[in-house]
């Protein structure tokens, strides 16, 4: 941990390799690890800290998948109001997380924050800021503390809200809502199009998390794994078996995040979230959906759907600080599995008698989306024995047919190395 | 001021400093005002050869985000420092290590997995090059952002070198909590007993870095209950924050009658892993640095 792990954030380079059966593509070496080192010897109620700081971007799903694993290690059901607190929470980090992707993932100057534009410049880029720091801002008051929330322990929350907060993250709610609404129908208007246009479609199995009812989860649930046809493969705890089992695993390539969702849900609870998916089915046909741009269309449906549960999580909490901290049982192992924005992310810990980390591990979503564009890659350079343009242009392709779901900024060039067996960089392409 | 060029150079560290800008009331009037020159949160995004083909002092103020993990980003830190007119240590990795200062203490532990790294020794930016100023925090609460947005961009009043945005006085200025000066006679956890919102985390025995710790950020842990963990380092005039929390800690341990000074040891023996407790964010650049290890 602690420094990136996995291709969180932008692609930035392709390195393709000559080799004897033709040219294989692969991406930059991961950014370090660590965790499981870095953690041995800490103490169990940091995790969630610790954990969030793999991250900052996605750091409301790991303080989350934390504290969900702690309450596994101890033993503990945390009470409804603890987890609707975390519900709440879960949400609000989605809504943040996927405007930031919509607001970043456009080409532009410099940073790409004198670009802000949403959905085809449809959406006033101070309103689209504006959404942006309330959903900050609902992330800090049911967190603790905006960027890296801390409010997350084993069997619960440290502290509670009070009745102003409880109205002010309604109210917040509400407009992230009417937000949502006016992206989602300014993507149809103008977005389309676009999606329909970009044929690239990888049929892989998904990985997601859903409700009691089989619905899309923002938040945690029961983990379903279907294959590329959407039929379940296996569900539940079982899904675990799939880490270290033999069979289907998850180290060949499969799919999270909102296509997932898409593929392994029975669609979406809250009501507005449905209709807006149900308009998302009408054109591009009912699940499985393999084509990777639709995945920019499910973010804003998932916009509304994160704003209907922040604005839901809430209902029946009472102000305080009773009834959020359950009674613990002795340490041990737990495993926390959560649905992020990004996609399905599981953390394992093993903890001693005194509540010391003796192993953590996280399984990130990053893992399986870089696993999902190699396939892409592979797909482009299928039968190619050099590199010309039309090469380079359909290697670009494939990267920035997935930026949408994968990074916060695509405003820098995309960089693609030639090296020979050996390592040594040969050629080099800029695009973008 | 509106031709001023500013960059952000974050190659490591969690993304979580890049984001904090953000969420500074005072980022849009800062962006009305410069030029960006780069925006670089990966360490694939910038090239050594596009920063060697910066002309020196092209960049009036870069925020350095992120530890310096090995010699190669110890030579990058140095090219960058010839590019930048001033450099701002922006939070707490860059400040004092930070939380990856704790690979310190995992010998070989893979910072990196670039070919041919085969993991460095953590240190903070100031390790490498002069720093002109300090941004502290894991990540910089936006109040000390906008403090430093005012002071170096929106002020006409120069600023000292090696001034650091936050307060002088420290976390328990801002706590709120009061201090009834209860002998510490046992170590506590904040996730096994439920605090008094309104007692000072020492007076119920739980570890907090409040009093060593520089204020600013408004004591936003100890308001969700729970003990601040020092990320914006030491106060001034205290070398080593971890040091100075366990004296702090063994200054309120008092026993009475027999045996007082083996309970006293055994209470301070017990304080569970005090590295990452009192030197959560300092290992890297507190006296001790890290672990060596006996050569075989």
């Amino acid at each position: 941990m602690l420094t990136r792990v996995a291709p969180v954030g932008h692609l930035a380079e392709v390195i393709l390799v000559r080799n004897e059966e033709g040219i294989a593509a692969k991406l930059p070496s991961p950014v370090s690890d660590g965790f499981s080192a870095y953690m041995r010897g800490r103490l169990a109620e940091d995790l969630p800290m610790y954990a969030e700081r793999i991250d900052a971007e996605s750091a409301v799903a790991h303080h989350l998948a934390a504290t969900l694993a702690l309450d596994s290690c101890y033993g503990v059901v945390p009470s409804a109001k603890a987890s609707s607190i975390r519900r709440g929470l879960s949400a609000a980090g989605f809504y943040h997380r996927h405007l930031s992707q919509l607001l970043f993932s456009r080409e532009g100057e410099g940073c790409g924050l004198s670009s802000l534009v949403v959905a085809g410049d449809v959406v006033e880029a101070e309103a689209a800021f504006s959404a942006l720091r309330l959903a900050r801002e609902a992330i800090s008051i049911l967190g603790g503390r905006g960027l890296t929330p801390e409010r997350g322990i084993p069997g619960g929350m440290t502290s509670g809200l009070t009745e102003v907060e409880i109205g002010r993250v309604r109210e917040i709610a509400e407009a992230l809502l009417r937000f949502a609404i006016e992206v989602e129908e300014g993507f149809r208007e103008t977005m389309v199009e676009w999606v329909m246009s970009e044929a690239l479609s990888l049929p892989l199995p998904s990985l997601a998390i859903v409700d009691e009812d089989g619905k899309s989860s923002l938040f945690t649930g029961e983990l379903r794994f279907v294959d590329p046809k959407g039929s379940l493969v296996v569900a539940g705890e079982d899904v675990l078996t799939l880490i270290d089992g033999d069979g289907p695993s998850l180290s060949d390539p499969y799919r999270v995040g909102i296509l997932a969702r898409l593929n392994a849900s029975d669609g979406i609870s809250t009501p507005k979230g449905q209709e807006a998916l149900e308009r998302l089915w009408n054109a591009l046909g009912r699940p499985p959906i393999h084509r990777i741009s639709a995945g920019y269309w499910g973010t804003v449906v998932e916009l509304i759907e994160a704003a209907e549960t922040l604005r839901d999580s809430l209902e029946g909490v009472t102000p305080g600080d009773e009834d959020l901290r359950s009674s613990l049982a002795e340490p041990g192992e737990g495993i926390g599995a959560i649905e992020s924005a990004d996609g399905t992310l599981i953390h394992r810990y093993v903890l001693d008698p005194e509540g010391i980390v003796q192993r953590a591990e996280a399984i990130l979503p990053e893992t399986a989306i870089r696993a999902e564009v190699e396939v892409g890659l592979a797909l482009a350079l299928a039968g190619a024995d050099d590199v010309d343009d039309p090469l380079i242009d359909r290697i670009e392709s494939v990267i920035r047919a997935f930026q949408p779901a994968f990074v916060p900024d695509a405003s820098f060039p995309l960089r693609v190395t030639l090296r020979d067996e050996d390592g040594t960089a040969m050629k080099e392409w800029r695009r973008g | 001021m509106s031709d001023r060029t500013i960059a952000v150079y974050a190659p490591a560290g969690c993304g979580g400093c890049s984001e904090s800008l953000l969420m500074a009331d005072r980022l849009p009037s800062l962006l009305d005002k410069v030029k960006i020159a780069f925006w670089a949160t990966e360490p694939g995004d910038l090239t050594r050869a596009e920063i060697e083909g910066l002309a020196e002092g092209e960049i009036d103020l870069l925020l350095y985000a992120g530890p310096i993990r090995d010699e190669e980003e110890v030579a990058l830190a140095k090219l960058l420092r010839r590019k930048a007119k001033r450099i701002v240590a922006y939070g707490a990795c860059a400040h004092l290590g930070g939380l990856c200062g704790l690979a310190n203490l995992t010998p070989g532990a893979r910072l990196r997995t670039l070919p041919g790294s085969d993991g460095g020794f953590v240190r903070p930016l100031a390790a490498a090059i002069d720093v002109d100023y300090l941004l502290p925090g894991c990540p910089p609460p936006a109040g000390m952002i906008d403090r430093m947005i005012e002071g170096l961009f929106l002020s006409d009043e120069a600023v000292e070198p090696g001034t650091v945005f936050a307060e002088e006085k420290g976390v328990c200025a801002e706590c709120g909590r009061r201090r009834l000066h209860r002998p510490l006679n046992e170590i506590k956890r904040f996730h096994v007993v439920k605090p008094d919102p309104d007692i000072c985390l020492l007076d119920q025995g739980i570890v907090c870095l409040g009093p060593v710790t520089r204020g600013g950020c408004g004591a936003v842990c100890l308001k969700a209950n729970r003990p601040c963990t020092g990320c914006a380092g030491p106060l001034g005039g205290i070398r080593d924050q971890g040091g100075a929390i366990l004296q702090t800690l063994a200054s309120l341990v008092r026993f009475s009658g027999e045996g007082r000074q083996a309970k006293e040891r055994e209470l301070l023996d017990a304080i569970p892993d005090p590295v990452g407790t009192a030197y959560k964010y300092t290992v890297a650049s507190s006296v001790l640095k890290g672990r060596v290890d006996d050569a075989d």
